[in-house]
């Protein structure tokens, strides 16, 4: 049994697509692949029940059998801390990790491990990534997402230096146009040199940055008031309506794949939304729009979501959102996946796996 | 065509009713009371007999054909009675039923299955939610509303139908009579084109007026009412012309109402009258209904007081007319006539003793008078006027001759009142101001021009490269853009015959100083970014270097200011750019409109154009002459024709410019924006220069 384990420097570079693309990959091979997650410090409370979502994303997309408390069995919230650190929860972390693992990983030939929220997590809890890497003997790959030149090359070699040879490789995503020279000429040769194999450089994709319209409504609190299952659908611009219907229309010509905020009142604009490339309506105030403007939504494919916050509110609540997406969609992970086809090295990433200490 | 709306020889109405409460009632007594001479057969399962006529259960148990059917039964039945009126084989239906899209989800879906059957069967529809059709002549009066309007020359047709009744009230008040009259409703079939074609050639109706609030098919309207204004007048007036106006339109009829410049030069292009309120819409009509057609611009005015001839002088100029010069001889003729205190040049007053005798010497010889098109006859009512005698002298003169319109200006209320309805008798409209009545003279001044123009024929250039433009729009839509860049707008503005400036990218410095040595001095850098649209305004553009320091300084200012300002731009450098000493700028645009299409816009170019909006539009395709047209409209056009010795500037290469741009838009409709400001144009026979250009493509997500 192989265990890969996938890092990052910071939250939303990328480890979630790379397991899943990973995780699809060996399945396609004919192995059985596991997934494993070891420290969740974002969990959720769904329903009553706190989740991490990205391991009910995998758990769904890869049809695990496993319960999600099994996938991730540590979730460390805020309040949960601090009884860790008093002394009031004294439960040993690191043995909950091992033997969970162990159940998990029987029956696998490959399972893949996603780090918590970054790479220098988990220490509080006994649970820092080196030291579960070599617990559960791991393979780790580091995914640093671009944010400039500087910082690519620094955040390879800390993860080295953390994890020292159980890092058999780092992954750049979202490396802009205006960058790829220097990642490709410069970057990816000096980290070579220095042992680090470089096994992959993807481009940045904007649709990989989107936010689904379901992940909107949920922002908002609001409902669909048509096409809900257009929920995966991506945006990624977002415009607010508060203009004239001419100038409206111009500058809504000029965006494409947009969420268009505008009063429920205002059917000129949504008009001009829908006459337009927009992915969904957002209509605030709690204003019900009239029905011939659902009709038009409807023949035109966009959504409609209405919102009981106003519009500075809804700008508000999207942009907390905006670029700090999770995963989440089978479409975007289609999108990712093509990406690695194209730009990932698998060759190399077998070869290195296979040659790892640990068997 | 659409006869069978209008003179149907059966007519079933099915929902008639004998409850007088019930609009099934109100329609089946309207036709039968108009004296309808076709056959009538009322539809209601509940009845035996309505009015005295045999009731039938459902339009197939009709033992004879059916030619129209007017249905007014709840909206829920309405498909299945247009159903069986398609299995009956009837040619016309009016649906009265409210209920569909204007209501609710449902009713659209209803609405959309109704045109389906309708379609199925080949049959024509007015409706739904609409007052009904009525034809005075048939007679036919196949409404609701209460009564039946006098006979007249005006057909109208109305969106809205609350409008029309209003409309109706007002005509059975008696001054004013109708031909025909259809409310429209929903328009779901049958729209104001079909009803412009049908009318064309109706020799009852002399004047077509249209109340609208919308034109879903813009282009396909434009394209009939040119051809029918050549034959009669057609008038409009366009609610929702202002912002708030025209919200009210787009949540009333769920489309996105044209902007108002769309329908202006829509209106002007088709050679419809638009009318700025409905009571101008029928103070032209009554001109236009009952008066010759205007033969020229020059009008005489004959009044019994000074003031209101000066009120009408003052007007009739505004409103583009000339004061007539009357001849010699008719000034002599009128000197022989009138008392010495009077005047006997145009305006011509009789003064305030004036009696009817008085009137018609002078009325008679300024109508005789060749220097004469139009007169319109002023009376106020002082001590010793005869209103009704003089108002009879007017109405025998007007009609004694069918050359030249006369109007009349019959000021007051209480006391002219009699004699207003005796012009009215004679066709002769009267205005109770003289601005009223000018208004009226100039909308007919305004279509004897629109009816002298020939139908437009439209020119293209064979030497543009489409397959280029094709190319190059495919890249850019490859890569999810909609935005064309600046090298690729160069690219496309030469494709299709435009002068661009020589120009060059340069990434650093040292290429920009290289390419400024090679166009030669002065020179213009813009920071090149596809992600940076408005480059002014982000301080990334400098004009005028004249030397190698400064084209250095200024790439490295632009760059700092674009860093700086749109951090994540991607930058690609700067481009150098030839510079042009004099000319005049102007600007030419195009924002695709959603009902009329690519409306083009030309203007004074330049920094001032937001503020001063010296903007005139056309939709294209237009003609040579209508782009002419456009550059002599805008206020500033003294300035393009040579002020202070300044030579004209090259009114060709606009044209051309305008020409070439609507061809450019025409062929590729995924054009939905762009501009070319500044077009730097040179004097005459020296040409023009597209300074600038930006596009905007069509984005469609797909779903």
């Amino acid at each position: 049994m192989k265990a890969v384990y996938v890092t990052s420097l910071d939250t939303f570079s990328g480890k979630t697509a790379l397991c899943l693309g990973l995780a699809h990959r060996f399945r396609a091979e004919g192995y059985r692949v596991g997934y494993f997650k070891p420290l969740s410090t974002t969990a959720r409370p769904v329903k009553g029940k706190l989740v991490d979502e990205d391991a009910a994303f995998a758990r769904e997309l890869l049809g695990l059998q496993e319960p999600l408390e099994k996938l991730a069995p540590v979730l460390i919230t805020p309040e949960g801390l601090e009884a860790v650190l008093t002394g009031k929860d004294r439960r040993d972390w690191p043995a909950i990790v091992r033997q969970t693992f162990a159940a998990i990983s029987r029956n696998k030939d490959v399972v893949m491990l996603e780090g918590g929220a970054r790479l220098r997590e988990g220490y509080a809890v006994g649970l820092g990534t080196p030291d579960v890497v070599a617990m559960l003997g791991a393979s780790a790959l580091a995914v640093v997402r671009y944010t400039d030149e500087h910082s690519l090359v620094d955040d390879c070699l800390v993860a080295r230096r953390r994890l020292g040879e159980a890092l058999i490789g780092v992954v750049f995503n979202a490396i802009p146009r205006a960058a790829w020279r220097f990642a490709n000429e410069v970057a990816r040769p000096f980290l070579e040199q220095r042992g680090i194999p470089v096994l992959g450089v993807l481009p940045h994709r904007r649709q990989l940055q989107a936010i689904s319209v379901g992940e909107l409504r949920e922002a908002l609190e609001g409902e669909f008031l048509c096409l809900p299952e257009r929920a995966d659908e991506l945006v990624e611009n977002l415009m607010v309506g508060a203009m004239t219907v001419d100038a409206a229309l111009s500058r809504f010509r000029r965006q494409t794949d947009k969420a268009v905020i505008t009063g429920g009142d205002r059917s000129d604009i949504q008009l001009a939304a829908l006459e337009t490339a927009t992915k969904v309506l957002i209509l605030t105030g709690n204003l019900h729009p009239s029905p011939i403007i659902l009709e038009r939504a409807r023949e035109a494919g966009v959504p409609v979501i209405l919102t009981s916050k106003d519009t500075l509110k809804t700008v508000e609540a999207i942009e907390r959102f905006f670029g700090k997406t999770r995963l989440g969609q089978r479409d975007k992970l289609a999108r990712f996946e093509a990406l690695l086809a194209e730009h990932f090295d698998f060759q190399r990433f077998d070869a290195l796996l296979a040659a790892d200490r640990v068997a | 065509m659409l006869d069978f709306f209008f003179r149907p020889q059966s007519v079933a109405i099915v929902g008639a009713s004998r409850n007088p409460e019930k609009l099934g009632h109100a329609v089946l007594s309207n036709i039968i009371n108009s004296g309808f001479p076709g056959r009538v057969y009322p539809v209601n399962p509940k009845a035996q007999a309505l009015m005295g006529l045999p009731c039938y259960p459902s339009v197939l148990e009709i033992p004879d054909p059916v030619e129209l059917a007017i249905i007014v039964i709840p909206y829920p039945y309405v498909p299945a009675v247009v159903e069986q009126c398609g299995q009956k084989g009837v040619k016309g239906i009016v649906v009265i039923s409210a209920g569909f899209r204007e209501a609710s989800l449902e009713g659209v879906e209803r609405e959309r299955e109704v045109m389906e059957i309708a379609r199925r069967y080949g049959m024509r529809l007015i409706g739904p939610n609409c007052l009904g059709i009525i034809d005075t002549t048939t007679p036919f009066n196949g409404t609701f509303a209460a009564g039946m309007p006098p006979r007249g020359p005006m057909a109208f047709m109305s969106q809205s139908g609350a409008l029309g009744t209003a409309v109706l009230d007002i005509a059975m008040a008696g001054r004013i009579g109708f031909s025909k009259f259809v409310s429209l409703g929903n328009k779901a079939d049958v729209s104001e084109a079909d009803l412009l074609e049908a009318w064309a050639d109706d020799p009852d109706t002399r004047v077509i007026l249209i109340y609208v609030e919308g034109l879903p098919d813009g282009q396909q309207f434009i394209e009939v009412a040119r051809r029918v204004t050549q034959r009669k007048p057609v008038v409009a007036v366009k609610s929702g012309s202002t912002q708030a106006g025209a919200r009210a339109v787009s949540s009333h009829t769920g489309s996105l109402a044209g902007s108002e410049a769309a329908y202006q030069a829509a209106f002007r292009q088709a050679g419809v009258l638009r009318a700025a309120s409905m009571e101008a819409l029928f103070d032209y009509a009554l001109a236009f209904a009952h008066q010759p057609l205007l033969p020229g611009d020059r009008i005489a005015i004959v009044t019994n007081a000074g003031g209101p001839g000066i009120l009408a002088t003052d007007a009739l100029e505004r409103a583009g007319l000339r004061l007539a010069a009357l001849t010699s001889e008719t000034i002599a003729h009128l000197e022989s006539l009138l008392p010495g205190a009077a005047s006997t040049h145009n305006p011509v007053d009789v003064l305030g003793d004036a009696l009817a005798d008085r009137y018609e010497g002078a009325l008679r010889a300024v109508l005789s008078d060749p220097g004469v098109d139009g007169l319109l006859v002023i009376l106020t009512p002082q001590a010793m006027t005869e209103i009704e005698k003089t108002a009879q002298v007017v109405g025998e003169l007007a009609s004694a001759q069918q050359e030249k319109p006369v109007l009349g200006c019959f000021m007051g209320e209480h006391r002219i009142e009699a004699g207003v309805r005796i012009l009215q008798q004679y066709g002769v409209p009267n205005y109770p101001f003289p601005e009223r009545a000018a208004e009226a003279f100039r909308a007919m001044a305004t279509y004897r021009r629109e009816r002298m123009r020939p139908l437009p024929t439209l020119e293209t250039f064979d030497d543009v490269d489409r397959g280029r433009v094709a190319d190059l729009f495919a890249r850019v839509r490859a890569e999810g853009r909609v935005t064309v860049g600046d090298a690729e707008a160069r690219a496309v503005a030469q494709a299709y015959g435009l002068r661009v400036p020589q120009s060059a990218l340069a990434r650093n410095p040292d290429e920009a100083v290289e390419v400024a040595d090679r166009i030669g001095y002065p020179v213009a850098l813009k920071i090149a970014s596809p992600d940076i649209l408005h480059k002014t305004e982000i301080g990334g553009v400098k004009l005028n270097l004249q030397t190698p320091a400064d084209v250095r300084d200024a790439f490295e200012l632009l760059t700092y200011r674009a860093m700086r300002y749109v951090p994540d731009a991607r930058l690609w450098g700067c481009q150098v750019q030839e510079m042009f000493l004099g000319g005049r700028e102007v600007l030419v645009g195009m924002s695709r409109d959603p009902q009329f299409g690519p409306l083009v816009a030309f203007g004074l170019g330049g920094i001032y154009v937001e503020t001063l909006k010296d903007v005139v539009f056309r939709l294209a395709p237009f003609t040579r002459q209508e782009a002419l047209e456009m550059i002599r409209e805008i206020r500033a056009y003294a300035l393009l024709a040579g002020v202070r010795g300044e030579p004209r500037a090259d009114h060709d290469a606009i044209v051309e410019v305008l020409l070439r741009v609507s061809q450019l838009v025409t062929d590729f409709p995924e054009i939905v924006e762009m501009d070319i400001n500044p077009l730097i144009v040179f004097e005459e026979g020296r040409g023009a220069v597209a300074v600038d250009m930006r596009l905007v493509l069509e984005g469609r997500s797909e779903g």
